[in-house]
């Protein structure tokens, strides 16, 4: 069954389209992850225009989160003024990401951006988390007990200035570095079209050393609000939020998530991590190829109503 | 259901335009053209999937026992003009990327040429260049931002948008198109595909004879998405902000929604 897309301008499966939801919210259920960095290539992929894929999904990973962030809120599993200090980042962050995307936009750069940067963040961190799992793996295997360096430990952030304490993460810390990774998580999710987890995480855990128990909730608290505002912020420069294509994914990833969580239940951490490494590496090697191989057609067309 | 009495519909008008062409007074000379669309407001909701427009008319014979044949119809269907940038890759440091470009100005975002036969036998170049039927014929005017006219780059770009827009079913061509059912009446199929541009187009039917064009019959045709689409693009388009927020305020809903539901099973 075909449906229209008013904003896409496009007739795409509603099958498809829902599969593919249900698809990423399996691995994003089963990971802990918002699955935004697999969507958004997915939705490239299929043939939905680079800047309106961003924009709906930016809007998708709102109600994502939302679910995802009262879950751990319930659990009291969120740090609200980490989330606060983040979010303040985030802020400037989405303002400066929309606005590189709106520039690029105009000099025809966008996909391009939109490619490298998905490349670089998931080829980075597919590769660092790879290695890092297999590393525990094999020392499991041994045998040998695997010692995380534990919170509170001192490092170069505690000589900075502003210091703040966050009780629920139980740091005392400059407010600088909550603020600068909140920046840079805004610039992505504007530009990658995701909530940006996947930097943030591991930023809290060996930048910030907030205990882990904490971390993914608040990373999900501020999510909501970063991705609410770039959702606005591309319906407002850019007119690209197709709410559409945001809703079927939204149903399908709903769902997906429910059974991808219990998978997950049965695979252990350091497992789980290793094949989320595997498929986000895949993923930035799939994009990688488009770029480094000569495509079919050099040319390419875009175009704007006559007089505008 | 919608499909079968939009085909009753186009009968009728079908039969109209027959008694129409009958009822004609016929002047020795005249050449007289009558020319119909099936359905000149095509709506886009949310199971549109490209559409296809049937033109037909009555070409009337000199006498009764001539045939005409000897005339031969050209329908052309023009969308809505857009300002149309093209792009070429290229490889620098070892990526290939967008590099040289050339933007077009007012360029049909659709463009049907349907005919009796292969339009380079139907009139001489100049005539079909005036007029501006066929691909190669369409005026390709160059924005004000960069100006390559008459280079080499000039024309690959245009022959770029030129199959690009082939490929999408955008820009289509069909000698043969135009069928004579019979002496008099013809018709044509036009294929539009689901990423149409909306807004008012133009169908016009070109009347040949040895060459030389006789008549010309205009018709309008508007796209227009409709229902919740058009509301949807709608707000997208004039209040954009506020489409922002609501969209945002429904996905927080969702959200919860779906943490409410699923905490309980």
């Amino acid at each position: 069954m075909q449906i229209y897309l008013p904003i896409a301008e496009l007739s795409v499966n509603i099958f498809m389209i829902l599969a593919m939801g249900g698809a990423v919210g399996f691995l994003s259920g089963m990971f802990g992850v918002g699955g935004g960095f697999l969507m958004t290539p997915l939705l490239i992929f299929s043939g939905i225009p680079p800047a309106v894929a961003v924009a709906s999904e930016a809007n998708q990973v709102v109600a994502a989160s939302m679910s995802g962030a009262l879950y751990h809120w319930r659990k009291r599993a969120v740090d609200i003024k980490m989330g606060l200090v983040l979010l303040g980042g985030g802020v400037i962050g989405s303002f400066i990401g929309v606005w590189i995307f709106g520039l690029l936009k105009k000099l025809g750069q966008v996909d391009l951006l939109i490619s490298l940067s998905y490349v670089v963040f998931l080829g980075t961190i597919g590769a660092l988390m790879l290695i890092e799992s297999l590393r525990v793996i094999r020392r499991a295997q041994k045998g040998e007990r695997v010692g995380f360096k534990k919170p509170g430990q001192h490092n170069w952030i505690h000589g900075l200035p502003l210091k703040m304490r966050f009780k629920s993460s139980k740091l005392y810390i400059s407010a600088i570095p909550p603020v600068l990774i909140g920046v840079a998580v805004g610039i992505l999710a504007a530009i990658m079209g995701v909530g940006g987890g996947f930097i943030m995480v591991p930023a809290m855990i060996y930048l910030l050393r907030m205990p882990t128990n904490v971390v993914v909730g608040t990373s999900l608290f501020q999510i909501i609000f970063v991705t609410a505002l770039v959702t606005v912020l591309h319906a407002t420069e850019n007119q690209t939020v197709d709410f559409v294509l945001a809703m079927l994914l939204l149903a399908g990833g709903v769902i997906g998530a429910q059974f991808g969580a219990k998978a997950g239940q049965r695979l252990k951490a350091e497992q789980l991590r290793a094949l989320l490494a595997i498929m986000v590496l895949g993923v930035a090697l799939r994009l990688a190829l488009d770029l480094l191989i000569e495509p079919n057609d050099l040319f390419s067309i875009t175009s704007i109503a006559a007089g505008q | 259901m919608r499909y079968s009495s939009s085909l009753n519909q186009s009968a009728f008008r079908l039969f109209a335009v027959l008694c129409l062409a009958l009822l004609l007074p016929r002047q020795a000379d005249a050449q007289q053209l009558v020319t119909d669309i099936s359905d000149p407001l095509i709506k886009v909701e949310s199971t549109f999937t490209g559409a296809e427009i049937l033109l037909f008319g009555a070409v009337e014979a000199e006498n009764m026992f001539v045939r005409a044949l000897a005339k031969d119809v050209v329908v052309v269907v023009r969308g809505p003009s857009e300002d149309i940038t093209a792009r070429r890759k290229e490889k620098i440091a070892g990526i290939w990327m967008n590099y040289g470009s050339q933007t077009f100005k007012d360029i049909p975002s659709y463009y049907a040429v349907a005919s009796t036969r292969n339009i380079r036998a139907i009139a001489a170049p100049e005539v079909l260049q005036r007029y501006q039927i066929g691909f190669e014929n369409l005026k390709f005017v160059p924005g004000k931002n960069k100006n390559l006219t008459g280079t080499d780059e000039f024309e690959k770009f245009k022959k770029a948008i030129i199959k690009i827009k082939k490929k999408d079913k955008l820009f289509v061509e069909s000698s043969g198109g135009v069928r004579f059912l019979g002496n008099t009446l013809f018709r044509a199929a036009i294929e539009l595909p689901a990423i149409v541009t909306v807004g008012s187009y133009s169908a016009d039917v070109y009347l040949f004879r040895d060459g030389k064009l006789v008549h010309v019959q205009n018709s309008p045709l508007y796209i227009t998405k409709s229902g919740f689409e058009r509301f949807i693009f709608q707000m997208a388009q004039k209040t954009p902000t506020t489409y922002g927020i609501i969209a945002v305020l429904i996905a927080l809903f969702c959200g919860w929604l779906a943490a409410v539901v699923f905490r309980k099973s």
